[in-house]
This record gives C-alpha cells, structure tokens and sequence, in this order.
C-alpha cells in the first residue's frame, strides 16, 4: 500500500496550527484515505486507480487547508497568495530603502526626482533674491547683496543694493557692469547707465569688456539687438564717425585685458549657494550674464576696421596706419580668446584674429614683403584650421555629453516614476498586508491588492537604486565645480535633458502639457482609486446591514 | 442551463447548512469517526447527501472548538486506531435547537410551497 501519510502531509502542505494538533489531522486525513482505498479495493478496483480514487476524496489541498485551518481558528485566514512575495522580504527591502535614505547622495537624488514634473524650472524667484538681499543688509554680507544685485529683475532696486555691496567690499564694483549693459534687460530710467559705465572703468581701466559694454548703448541705437548686416555697413562707418561710438570701441580694442567677469560671478554664486540645497542658484547664474558684452557688436566694429578703415589707410598710402589697425584687431582677438570663458567665445574671438591676419597678409604682399606675407597668411591658414578642428571637436563632444546625459536623463526619469509609484505601493502594502499579525483572511479585490503591492517594497529598492546610480555622476556640489564650462559640460546636460525631457520623442508639448499635467492626473488617478475603494466599502457595509 | 445551476445553488446550500445538524444526530446515536460519519450520510441519504473531506472534517473541527462535540482517539469496529466523536451536553442542546429550527423551517417551507408526502 502507498504510503498515504506522505501523499497527504504533500497534499496539504504545512498547517499554521501548534504541532500536536497538526500531526493528530493529517494522520485522521490519512486514516480517511487508508479507509476510502480499502473500501475500493473490496469493490474490486484494480490497486493504482483505488488510490487515486482514495486521494481524490481530499480535493484541492490548498482549499481543504484553508477550511481547516479556518475551522480551527474560528475566524477567516490571511492566506499570502501564492505569488505574494514573503513579507519578510518585503520588509528587508524597505528596511534597505531607509538604510539607503542615509547616503546624502541618495537623499538629493530623491529630492531632485520630482523636479522633472514641476512647471517651475530650478532658479532664483524673486521673493528669494529679496529675502538674500534683506539678510545680506542685516549682516553686512556684500556676497549676498552683489549676489542679489546681480539677479534681481527690479533693476533700480539693484542699483541700490550694488551700491551697498560695493561701499561694503569695493572688490565688488564689476558688478556694475549689469547696469552699463541695458539692452538685454528691463531698464529703469532711474539707473544712470554712464555714471555706472565711468565707475566700472575707472576701477578696471585696463579691462575691454566693461569698455565695449558702455559703447553698445550708441551702437543698439542704430543697430537692433541680434541683426546682422554687411562688412561695409554704411550705417556702422556712419556711426563711427558721427559719434564717440569709434573712440570707445577703439579704446576697448586696445584695451590690454578682456574680461567679461565671467569667473568672478561664477565664485560669487559658488559663495552663495555653498550648500546642495541651493544648488540651483547655480543653474541659474552659469547661464550667460548680463554684463557678458555683445559680440555682434565686436565683430561689426572688427569688420569696419578690417574692411574699411584699412583698406581706405592702404589706399591713402598710410600702411603703417593699416597695419596698426589689423595689428589691433588681431592682438583683440587674441585677448579675448584669453579671457574667454568658454569654447562658444574663443572660436568667435579666433575668427577676428584670422581675419586680421588675413588682412596684415594681404597687406604684406601688396607692399612685396612676401616673407611676411606668406607668415601672415600662414598664421592666418592655421588659426582657420584650429578653429574649424575646436568647433568640429567640441560639436562632437558635445553631442556625445548629451546624447549620454539624455540616456542617463531618460533612465533616472523613469526610476523616478517607479520610485514614486512603488513608494505608494509600499505604502498600500503596508497598510493593508505587511502589518497583519498572524494569519487573517484578505479575500477578493483586498487579497488581489496584498498579492500586487507585495512587489512595490521590492521594486521601490530597485527603482531607488537605478534612480539613485543614474543620477550621481550628476549630483555634485557646487564646490566641486570650478568653472562655469565644467558646469556647463559636466552635469548641465543631464539635468537640462531632465527637466526639459529632451529625450522625449514629445518634447515641444513636454514643457507646455505633460509637465503640467502630470500631478493632476497622478491626483485624479489617486481619487479613483481611493474613490472606488470607498464605495466599494460603502456597498460592502450596506450589503452587511441588508443581510 | 439557469434552473439546473439555480438547483445547484440552492442544494449546495441547503447541504451546507444541514451537515452540521446531521453529523450531531448521527453521534447522538454513538461514538463515531469522520470516515464513518461520511458515510452513514450518504447511505441513509440514499445517496442524496455526499460530502466531501474539504466540508465534513472542517465542520468536526469547528463543532469540536465550539465544544458540541469531543474527539478522542480509539479504536474502531476492525481494531484500528482512529480519531472518534462523541456528542457533549452542550451539542445535545444544540442538536435540539437544530432539530426544532430546521422543523419550523422545513414545515414553513412545505406550506408555501406544498410539499406533499405521498
């Protein structure tokens, strides 16, 4: 005869009942079996389907263990279904999550996760600007207040606290360069540009950057912000001769140094926004300033010196004039490739020297200095080549850094989806599974949602940790970045790729529809969903009263 | 289709809700094990009445935490060791509130519907 105590105790897997009585059912289980085998094997039914007929009389071991168990308890039992990941694991992956939540780099990864979904881009709000200027003036802090002068959109008012800073730490007069340059901002009438364009000078006489910002006024009157136009634009010769427009930009050209204050911005911000949750002042001031000055104007007044001052000196005779004029160009460039911040200023810059190379050349061999000439030319030959090598490499490693930053964008967007929806899950989980003592019975759509959410502790660490390595390489302080080019090419791409979804195949309607409405559809599938559990218990509780 | 899956309602549940008075009456009678007790309902039913381990052993156990009914182990008729139920004084009890409720109910029944014995 099978061994029936076997088949039974497989049959019905193990009881959550004390030992003893577990042991005295499955062995009165097996002693109905022994009888039911025997009693087919007196009708003369052949031994192997007598004991299947004896084991069938057991039925579905998993419902038969349910009923006993049951009535055992006198109460329902929480049955985990058979795919319920064990609570045990459930616990030790949210108990993993927390240990995680203990690396501050994991916590900024969390708390930038739902920056992607909010209308609101990192940055300086005004009412933030204003609290830093209050406090700046409380404290003495001239940081805080060239800080705040620096940004503040009310531009009178920033006059006012730049004249703070400045009277507090005189090392903070280029902040004033902000004011020379009215064109790229709303202009207050108030704000005396030239007062400010004389004081920023005279504290950096031997600088050419605040020198072309107070001459742009005089060429924005004739030429508009942006336009291009010929090398021989009547208008711009007209300019330089009717105005002081041609001195100041002479002056500038000759100026011995070129500085736009990039750097010095770029240390202010760092001071300000020392600790991570700041960070995205950061953001906000390595994007181009306002006393950056206008290169259009640069490479128009270049080109009326290279195109028509020159060649009207050559064609009086005056070469030594002509060449002085190249000269100046050339040795401009060359300053302002110097003192440029970024790739996207020296190629420009480089351009000025080529062509007034160029121009020297040209200058050389019509006066049959073909050695010098041939020099010129080739200088002018190889800055072309540098150039066009620059620009074709930094496109390259351009794309490249935001084809792989929108990778990683794309990644940690969708592991901060998951982080948020298993973060909920969890939550359901615990409350409706993991906190249940013993067994208790969770039947119909409560057993189904035990079952589901049992995996949102599991996925939550998963999505935390892909979350949380996808955007590292990309959570530095911003003591950790020295210049505003390491900013723009270290981590600038990812989070640009992050918050503007540049990966998204949708990305002209992500910033004017999905952004916004993500938190009203994640609200409205909340309300469904408790909505429905609600009425759900409602009719349950009527049901109950009808009976 | 529908009467025959109705039928089946209400046969699954009228057996449900007699087992628990069956088995007490059949251990009114004497001592008996649940293989035994399965099968004198299914003989004295003609073979109307057939539950299956997954209802009639649960409904022991259940009978047996209430206290209606006291299992011990012994020996049955062919001397083989086998877990017995004998009723209590509280499932005599009950066993009479059963009789007298399923009474009242049955003969409600057969009025409104009238039931005859031939």
């Amino acid at each position: 005869m099978r061994d029936f105590e076997a088949a039974v105790r497989r049959t019905l897997g193990p009881l959550p009942l004390p030992p003893e009585r577990a042991e005295e059912i499955i062995l009165e289980l097996t002693h109905q079996v022994e009888d039911g085998y025997r009693e087919a094997l007196a009708r003369g039914v052949p031994a192997a389907q007598a004991e299947a007929e004896a084991m069938a009389q057991l039925g579905d071991g998993e419902a038969l263990r349910r009923s006993i168990v049951t009535s055992e308890r006198g109460e329902k039992v929480w049955w985990p279904h058979p795919w319920a990941v064990p609570r045990a694991v459930c616990w030790m992956a949210l108990a993993m999550v927390a240990a995680l939540c203990l690396v501050p780099g994991f916590r900024r990864a969390l708390g930038e996760s739902t920056s992607a979904w909010s209308p609101d881009r990192p940055g300086l709000s005004q009412r933030t600007l204003e609290t830093l200027a209050a406090k700046g003036a409380k404290s003495h802090d001239a940081h805080l207040l060239a800080f705040a002068a620096l940004h503040l959109e009310d531009e009178f008012e920033a006059s006012r606290l730049a004249e703070q800073a400045i009277t507090l730490d005189p090392s903070f007069t280029w902040i004033g360069a902000r004011f020379i340059a009215g064109e790229r901002l709303p202009k207050d009438a108030r704000v005396d540009r030239v007062a400010w364009a004389r004081r920023v000078c005279a504290w950096d006489p031997e600088n050419a950057a605040p020198r072309l910002l107070a001459a742009e006024p005089l060429f924005h009157s004739v030429i508009p912000a942006g336009a291009q136009g010929p090398a021989d634009d009547p208008q711009i010769a007209r300019l330089a001769e009717t105005t002081s427009w041609g001195e100041q930009m002479q002056a500038a050209f000759r100026a011995p140094r070129y500085d736009a204050y990039g750097q010095r911005r770029f240390e202010l911000v760092r001071s300000v926004a020392g600790s991570p949750s700041r960070e995205a002042l950061v953001w906000y001031s390595a994007q181009l300033g306002p006393a950056v000055p206008d290169f259009l104007q640069v490479q128009r007044y270049a080109a009326l010196v290279t195109g028509k001052m020159g060649p009207e000196a050559e064609r009086a005779g005056r070469y030594e004039q002509a060449a002085g004029l190249y000269w100046n160009v050339a040795q401009f460039g060359a300053r302002m490739e110097d003192g440029a911040e970024w790739i996207w200023q020296r190629l420009p810059a480089r351009k000025l020297e080529q062509s007034a190379y160029a121009a020297l050349a040209a200058l050389a061999e019509r006066r049959g200095n073909s050695e010098e000439g041939a020099a010129f030319a080739l200088i002018s030959q190889r800055l072309d080549k540098a150039r066009s090598e620059a620009a074709y490499e930094q496109a390259r490693l351009l794309r490249a850094r935001w084809q792989s930053a929108g990778s990683a964008a794309a990644l940690a967007w969708f592991a901060a989806c998951a982080v948020l929806l298993a973060a909920l899950g969890s939550i359901a989980w615990a409350v409706v599974a993991g906190r249940q003592r013993g067994e208790r019975m969770l039947g119909g759509w409560r057993g189904t949602l035990a079952m589901g959410t049992s995996y949102a502790p599991g996925l939550l660490l998963g999505a935390s940790c892909v979350l949380y390595s996808a955007m590292s390489p990309y959570l530095g302080t911003p003591s950790d970045l020295l210049t505003r080019e390491a900013v723009f090419e270290e981590i600038a791409p990812f989070w640009f790729s992050y918050w503007r979804g540049a990966w998204n195949p949708m990305t002209s309607y992500w910033d004017s529809y999905a952004q916004h409405m993500f938190w009203p559809v994640l609200s409205s599938v909340a309300v469904l969903i408790l909505g429905t559990a609600l009425l759900r218990w409602m009719e349950r509780q009527r049901a109950a009263h009808v009976e | 289709m529908y009467n025959t899956y109705m039928g089946d309602i209400v046969a699954n549940a009228l057996k449900k809700g007699s087992l628990e008075m069956l088995v007490l009456a059949l251990l009114e009678e004497a001592p008996r094990h649940g293989y035994e007790i399965g099968k004198l309902i299914e003989q004295r039913s003609g073979r109307t009445l057939r539950f299956h381990v997954a209802s009639l052993y649960p409904a022991l156990y259940a009978l047996e935490r209430r206290g209606l009914v006291e299992g011990h182990w012994g020996l049955a008729g062919n001397g083989r060791k086998r877990r017995c139920y004998r009723l209590t004084r509280a499932g005599r009890r009950a066993l009479a509130d059963q009789r007298s409720l399923w009474r009242t109910f049955s003969n409600a029944i057969n009025r409104i519907a009238k039931v005859s014995y031939a």
